[in-house]
């Protein structure tokens, strides 16, 4: 029986320590315990792209509310489309790389190694319209301040006057 | 005896704090001018709705009394915890409207922490965040950290009589730093303006260093400088400092950081060129020793659970958290997660250093480094006292800006004020415990609120309790505020409220 199984491991190439693409906040939560790791990180790519040495830079991929620092040779992140920021969603990218929970090359923070990047989804550019509500309340408080700044001029000539 | 509010008295206060609010609504045009710069639309209307809020409240507040009435010195006391409370509340407004808070009372605990220089944050999304709001958010930690009245004093705006001083005081300044409190509260700003300009040139060039946009560049600077600098803690990116990937940077932060925490009047020795003040100020003295000592614990700790292996990490990690913790930042590179596999004694090492803060007169919190400093030098007298021939008089004398001998009340006021804070953190960190939050761990939270600090061992976030929520604002705002006045305004409220006792 053992040996079935390892035959169908093997077979379908089975790497239990990369099986499933995680999300950063559980890589982040479950820390020492994958640290050294192969993993497979599953999250959006946001912020800038930031040099980290010659050859290699930072890219950074949030999932499940949490960001994690994913460095990368700069060739495979000038394939990234987008970057997540206000009204854009960065490209969804699926990342194979070693964790570290405390990088002995980068200063011992927390993060991965990529081995390779694939990009799922391209991202997209959402609208962020004005309300019109907001602007008609606004222009009902300055009223409301321009009468009360009236009242205040015609009081303060009355207590002048004495 | 407990002399209640007149009638005259409450319409005074609520005039001036209606002249405040109407200040806090022209610093929203910042963020305002920057979402119109940015093509942020949407936000641009939430910054409108709040400057209307601010101008139709502040002046709804100034008609209690037209007469540009003077402040008396029991007055100034009343204004200030008001003031602070107005302010966070009218400064809410945008960010409610923002969708990044799951509601007003989180988006209130933001600019509370924003004004109090706090830095803990119950934000959503932080990293699609629109720069408007980014600019708001950190502009609260330089509207707080510098001082709201100090804000109202400096533009001199409509402030009559001898309260100006008192205003100062109130607002958990001991000391003024030129003779005349307006001058006072213009240096603090002038410092802060050269040390922010700075600050952003040069953190904006690592920036462009490390491949960022120009304009991207430039604003993380600001912000990043301005949450250094006011010993505040907010950060544009989720990551906060770790973000930027960059030891340079880690340092420069550093830098801006220690800067922050030190008392005005340091200062303005600096300033006329006088450096010996800074290595004879007990002051000063103390808050380095303190950092040195709470330092090398941490290290020690660090070393001990061997999660860092390299020397450099661990002086890395370990000065860059106490320096954040005892200057009262927040400033972090760990995850929240990652406190608990530091080992307790680097964990209660941050702990203390959050405890004792920087120094008075500062944008720091916490007990603060010359309080801690007197009640160190009382220690030490009283052991030479015992060690004494009964006929000897023992005095000791300590050097902050002149030599002063150190006198019982010196001693009994710096006691209150630290038995006071050991109090409060222990009262907080007990109620976390209530809530179910490990008890070190809600201690960490509690002295992280009430010192105004902002480090996190994850319990502060948009689901944690609403009574934790709002436990923690009472914290921030007492910490920052130093308790007496907040104190002085419940006894105040408390003795007012018997209609009949009112004086008209």
């Amino acid at each position: 029986m053992l040996c079935v199984a390892c035959a169908v491991a093997l077979a379908f190439g089975c790497r239990p320590a990369i099986a499933q693409p995680m999300v950063v906040a559980d890589l982040v939560a479950r820390g020492s315990d994958l640290d050294g790791h192969n993993i497979r990180l599953r999250g959006e790519a946001i912020g800038d792209v930031l040099r980290a040495d010659e050859e290699t830079v930072w890219v950074h991929v949030l999932s499940g509310g949490t960001a994690v620092g994913v460095v990368m040779d700069r060739a495979t992140a000038e394939t990234i489309p987008r970057l997540g920021r206000y009204r854009r969603i960065g490209s969804t990218l699926e990342i194979e790389g070693v964790f570290n929970v405390a990088c002995d090359e980068h200063g011992g923070d927390l993060d991965v190694h990529a081995v390779s990047v694939e990009v799922l989804d391209e991202g997209s550019e959402y609208a962020d319209p004005p309300s019109v509500w907001q602007l008609a309340i606004s222009m009902a408080l300055f009223a409301l301040a321009a009468v009360a700044v009236a009242l205040q001029r015609r009081m303060r000539r009355k207590f002048d006057a004495g | 005896m407990w002399i209640p509010l007149t009638l005259r008295e409450v319409r005074a206060i609520t005039h001036y704090l209606g002249v405040l609010t109407i200040g806090l609504g022209f610093a929203m045009s910042v963020p305002l001018v920057t979402a119109v710069l940015f093509g942020e639309w949407n936000p641009a209307l939430d910054y409108l709705v709040g400057i209307a809020v601010a101008c139709a409240l502040g002046t709804l507040l100034m008609l209690a009394d037209v007469t540009r009435p003077a402040i008396s010195h029991r007055q100034a006391f009343l204004i200030s915890p008001l003031a602070w409370l107005i302010a966070s509340a009218v400064a809410a407004v945008p960010l409610a409207l923002s969708g990044n808070y799951a509601g007003y009372l989180d988006a209130a605990f933001e600019t509370v922490s924003g004004l109090t220089t706090s830095g803990l944050t119950l934000v959503q999304d932080l990293d699609h965040m629109a720069h408007s709001h980014n600019m708001w958010r950190h502009l609260t930690h330089l509207i707080g950290g510098q001082g709201i009245i100090v804000a109202a004093v400096s533009l001199a705006v409509g402030l009559k009589g001898g309260g100006a001083f008192s205003l100062y005081l109130a607002e958990g300044r001991d000391e003024r730093i030129l003779p005349n409190v307006v001058h006072s509260a213009r240096f603090i700003w002038v410092v802060t303006a050269i040390w922010v300009l700075v600050g952003t040139v040069v953190l904006g060039v690592a920036n462009l260093v490390q491949g960022m946009a120009f304009s991207r560049a430039g604003l993380h600077a600001f912000w990043i400088t301005v949450a250094a600098y006011d010993t505040g803690g907010f950060a544009p990116q989720s990551l906060s400092t770790m973000y930027y990937r960059s030891g340079v940077f880690e340092l420069l932060t550093v830098f801006l950081m220690l800067a922050g925490a030190m008392n005005f009047n340091l200062h303005a020795d600096l300033w006329r060129g006088d450096y010996r003040e800074i290595f004879k100020n007990i002051e000063a003295r103390t808050l380095f020793g303190n950092m040195a000592i709470l330092a090398g614990f941490a290290g020690a700790g660090l070393a001990a659970t061997h999660f860092y292996s390299a020397n450099s990490e661990l002086l890395r990690k370990g000065l860059y958290h106490i320096i954040s913790a005892n200057t009262g930042t927040g400033h972090q590179t760990l995850y929240a997660g990652q406190w608990k596999d530091l080992g307790s004694v680097a964990f209660f090492a941050v702990i203390l250093a959050m405890a004792f803060g920087g120094m008075v007169s500062s944008t720091a919190g916490g007990i603060k480094s010359l309080r801690v400093g007197v009640i160190l030098k009382s220690i030490l007298l009283e052991v030479r006292r015992m060690l004494s021939p009964d006929s000897a008089a023992v005095r000791t004398s300590f050097h902050h800006l002149t030599d002063r001998e150190l006198t019982p009340q010196l001693v009994s006021t710096a006691l209150t004020v630290f038995v006071i804070y050991i109090a409060t953190y222990l009262a907080g960190g007990l109620i976390g415990a209530a809530y179910g939050y490990n008890l070190d761990a809600a201690l960490f939270e509690s002295i992280s609120a009430t010192a105004n600090v902002g480090l996190s061992t994850g319990i502060t976030s948009p689901t944690m309790p609403t009574g934790l929520k709002v436990t923690y604002m009472v914290l921030m705002w007492a910490g920052r505020l130093e308790f007496f006045t907040l104190m002085a305004l419940g006894f105040a409220i408390v003795i007012s409220l018997r209609p009949k006792r009112i004086v008209r």
